[in-house]
């Protein structure tokens, strides 16, 4: 649904090259050009990614502001999403939802999404429509004004968004559940999407005092692919973006260090509305930029990616102990985490459950992956990537994720080399490093009538 | 937030099925700003015609090459789907299709998964009322591979017994987890009460897929996948030259197991309007979904009520998004649909709100459909409505996968594969008068259905003052195989 999807996970899951080594197969490494980006940086310090390509008519265009989730005021929790909904409305010129004018109305489309390290605005609109898009962009990030009333209602609506996620969803409170629980220190702990209460104490001096100190040029990274004349966006990106100033004022940054697990913990949770017992499993993990990364990458999916993927082949198919089983390798940039969820199937004892998902994330550390599993997980990495390399949004996203969490546009081109290096060894020393008892919280979350049975049973 | 949401996605934004993107040639919505630059001359699009062939066996083939980067995107479509449930047994199409991964007559479940997986491939079946299918997404390196394992999953599925009994009870744990979210059951309520008897769950109940035999799936796979009924489209970078020859050499050999005795079903008569509240005590929100009986696929005003549903439910500024989330902050989202099939068709709008809210958006909603009668669309507006439609052709024709729905779609209700030529200008010659005449013959606010769920506790009391005639179905009574939707007296 428009305006303000909410996102997490840093969009790990789609960013990621490799290639197939199995000889029945094509070489399909050395098939992928890379991406032909360009790159400046403004005097403001906004940081300025291109790529052209006229196959289709149209165009993308994205800003990562550098501010997540994690920069939300104290006591504001939910605040930066909230944030980026406001975006939406009235700046000195533009009325509220001028960009719905300018994206959908036209036959283009645009969104947002807020995450713990970054909030992510994209259009993609009839390559015609491409100045307009800039303009409009240019002037949220310089000129946002907000009235009481856009921002009462756009508050209401944020709330019903947290309805509909948490509290519609049976699994909606388990997810945030495991967010705070997963940090002790780190604001990582603090869901995205907030909470009632402190959505409702957010005013809107908050607003103008979050705008001023994160929605600034040298905090943000501009990104356009698809079809344009190079020199006519060089003029427009000067035009609109280069005479906003850069403020004097430093960003503030979050410096808060998450200490490391010092024991294993065992959490448990009732809640009425899930249907069924589910577990998570969490470990903090490597940061986005560690060398780890395209290791975690392979791990992801040959943990949790389709039907081959050990967690499901084990847990749901041969033993039949799950209902639905994700592994995830979330590296936000200030510290990682690997998260294991299971659903339960019907009528299966959580202490069963629980110890073999548990053998299961051991056993990467004990043996090494197979060849077949590396191979498997190369071939669906590639093909992932190609699959988003077909339209100028996806191309859009990955460079964004590239400069933004990454510190490196070119990273959409590195990783590549960086994953095909990776190796059993490799694979089995994070597992090593990181999947180990003392870094382990599990998480049981257990619908409200298995409170009594429990405590008698004990 | 997919990492932590073991379930699919939430239904309102389900519902959302028009999806916006792409170019409309002109922007005739002219909007004043200072400083706002005006568009440039617009680009067009190109739509290409694709090769179509029928091999001697009857399977129609359709290929599309296309530039961009080594990929094959492929469905194979059956003519036919979830309508051909027999009675008692709702979901058998959808469970049998979900059984074609699930081991073939040479290589295991874990076997299937494994050899798709190591190709780059993923492939995902489809059960929808009037069509059941398979889709591919491949490496082009490796279109002869998949496209072989394409062809034994759906000649040769072993049905093992072993893996029908670890389906069903896959398949009920979802039933189940669906039954928990106010979203879910009151999309399928109120489609199962709107069109009656043509209207039960895709996936079927917990009953019914309780009673499916490998009986019933054996002979439902050979009344569904036969060559005659079925339809392979391909696009992708691949070239027809290399494609026609491949899919004779896979599917050439295909033949029907035995006779088609089958006769297309008879469409039910339409049930009668209803108010229904499915109390849910735990429901975090109300879904609050409104139904009517509608057109076919084939319909002459097809496109008029396209336009209608994207007026009042398409996109971020549609009427009821405007009014419901935009002026009131009443929801997340408020969408509409008009859903068509070859013998029926129903129109659809969805919200989800906090409890307390529910009535008002229900007329809010009922506003909206009786405005579109009486007061003719403004042009401006309408032609911003009218670019949802186009724009998000236009941006499925970026991908394979989409392109190839797109065809598929036309092919499965008998349209010329060049359609989508003209496809801008039939949105286009639709005129704000066309929408009331749509509006007055097929959304008349008497003739629709409404059910929320929802906690009755808030929602009972306003809504029967609104609407005496409210029934109440406390979900444990909810029957989704009966029109009624309630559980037939005690056993």
């Amino acid at each position: 649904m428009r305006s303000s999807r909410l996102a997490s996970a840093v969009l790990t899951l789609s960013i990621s090259l490799s290639l197939c080594c199995r000889p029945a197969f094509a070489a399909a490494d050395e098939s992928i050009p890379p991406l032909k980006f360009e790159q400046r940086t403004l005097p403001n310090g906004l940081q300025f990614i291109w790529l052209e390509d006229h196959t289709t008519p149209t165009a993308a265009i994205q800003i990562w502001y550098h501010v997540g989730s994690k920069d939300d005021p104290q006591g504001r929790s939910g605040f930066a999403h909230l944030f980026e909904h406001i975006m939406f409305k009235s700046t000195k010129r533009m009325p509220a939802e001028t960009l719905d004018r300018l994206t959908e109305d036209v036959g283009g489309e645009n969104n947002a999404y807020t995450a713990d390290d970054v909030t992510v605005f994209h259009e993609t609109v009839p390559s015609n429509h491409l100045e307009r898009l800039l303009w409009a962009e240019a002037e949220r990030l310089s000129a946002l004004t907000v009235d009481d009333a856009n921002f009462h209602t756009e508050r209401d609506v944020v709330k019903e968004e947290y309805r509909q996620r948490v509290l519609a969803d049976p699994y909606g409170e388990f997810g945030e559940f495991v967010q705070k629980k997963s940090f002790t220190t780190h604001p990582y702990h603090r869901p995205t999407i907030g909470n009632i209460a402190e959505l409702d104490a957010s005013t809107i001096g908050d607003v103008r005092a979050f705008h001023t100190t994160f929605y600034r040029p040298d905090n943000a990274v501009l990104v356009v692919a698809g079809d344009f004349e190079p020199a006519k966006l060089q003029k427009w990106v000067d035009d609109y973006f280069g005479v906003i100033p850069k403020p004097e004022a430093p960003i503030p940054r979050v410096t808060t260090k998450e200490p490391d697990r010092i024991a294993p913990q065992t959490i448990v949770e009732y809640d009425p509305k899930p249907p069924l017992p589910a577990v998570a499993v969490t470990y903090l993990g490597p940061a986005a930029r560690s060398e780890e990364g395209p290791v975690w990458e392979i791990i992801q999916r040959l943990m949790g990616g389709g039907e081959s993927s050990r967690l499901y082949r084990e847990l749901v198919y041969k033993l039949q102990l799950a209902q639905s089983v994700e592994f995830t390798s979330d590296l936000r940039e200030d510290l990682g985490l690997i998260t294991v969820t299971m659903v339960l199937a019907s009528g299966v004892p959580v202490e069963k459950a629980k110890a073999a998902l548990i053998a299961e994330i051991d056993k990467l550390a004990t043996q090494p992956i197979t060849d077949k599993e590396l191979s498997i997980a190369r071939n669906q990495l590639l093909a992932a990537d190609l699959l988003n390399r077909e339209t100028d949004e996806g191309k859009a996203s990955a460079l964004g994720e590239a400069a933004t969490v990454y510190g490196d546009p070119n990273h959409v081109n590195t990783e590549l080399p960086a994953i095909l290096a990776v190796t059993p060894e490799q694979v089995q020393a994070s597992a090593k490093k990181w999947l180990t008892e003392q870094n382990r919280l599990v998480i049981e979350y257990l619908p409200e009538s298995m409170k009594a049975k429990g405590k008698g049973k004990k | 937030m997919s990492r932590i949401r073991p379930i699919g996605s939430i239904c309102a934004a389900g519902l959302a099925l028009l999806s916006f993107t792409g170019l409309l040639p002109t922007a005739s919505h002219a909007i004043e700003i200072e400083g706002l630059p005006a568009p440039a001359e617009p680009h067009r699009v190109v739509v290409a015609t694709p090769a179509d062939k029928t091999l001697p066996n009857g399977l129609r083939v359709i290929v599309l090459e296309r530039e961009g980067e080594p990929l094959l995107s492929a469905e194979l479509l059956v003519k036919a789907g979830v309508e051909t449930d027999p009675p008692q047994l709702s979901g058998l199409t959808s469970f049998t299709a979900s059984l074609l991964k699930r081991g073939t007559k040479t290589r295991n479940a874990p076997k299937i998964a494994e050899d798709i997986e190591a190709l780059g491939a993923k492939v995902e079946e489809e059960a929808t009322w009037d069509k059941t299918s398979l889709v591919l997404t491949t490496l082009s390196a490796n279109a002869e591979p998949s496209l072989a394992l394409l062809s034994e999953l759906v000649r040769e599925p072993a049905f093992a017994k072993e893996e029908i009994e670890r389906a069903r009870l896959e398949t009920l744990d979802d039933l189940r987890l669906a039954l928990e979210e106010p979203g879910q059951v009151a999309k399928l309520a109120v489609i199962r009460a709107t069109l009656s008897a043509d209207a039960h769950p895709p996936a079927g109940t917990l009953p019914s897929v309780s009673r499916i035999t490998r009986k019933d799936i054996v002979a439902q796979h050979a009344r569904l996948f036969r060559p005659e009924r079925c339809i392979l489209v391909l696009a992708g970078k691949i070239t027809a030259a290399e494609t026609f020859p491949l899919v004779e050499k896979l599917f050439g050999s295909w033949t029907a197991a035995a006779p088609d005795k089958t006769s297309p079903p008879k469409p039910a008569p339409e049930a009668k309007p209803r108010v229904v509240l499915i109390d849910m005590p735990n429901a975090g929100q109300a879904a609050v979904l409104l139904a009517t009986p509608s057109i076919t696929r084939q319909a002459d005003d097809w496109f008029a009520g396209k336009v209608a549903t994207a007026v009042i439910g398409g996109g971020y500024s549609s009427r009821l998004n405007q009014e419901i989330r935009v002026k009131r902050g009443l929801s997340y989202g408020a969408s509409s649909m008009l859903s068509t099939r070859r013998a029926n068709g129903i129109f659809l709008s969805s919200a989800q709100t906090k409890n307390e809210s529910a009535v008002e958006v229900v007329k809010l909603m009922q506003t909206e459909f009786a405005r579109l009668a009486t007061e003719p669309v403004p042009l401006d507006y309408l032609t911003t409505r009218k670019s949802l439609l186009t724009g998000a052709l236009a941006r499925d024709l970026e991908t394979n996968a989409h392109t190839v729905q797109r065809l598929g779609e036309l092919a499965l209700y008998d349209f010329p594969l060049d359609s989508l030529n003209h496809y801008f200008d039939d949105v286009d010659h639709v005129q704000p008068a066309d929408l009331q005449t749509f509006a007055k013959a097929h959304l008349a606010i008497d003739t629709f259905t409404i059910v929320i769920a929802g906690q009755a506790k808030i929602v009972e009391k306003p809504l029967r003052a609104a609407f005496p005639k409210l029934e109440v179905i406390p979900l444990s009574k909810l029957d989704l195989d009966s029109p009624t939707l309630k559980a037939a007296g005690k056993k």
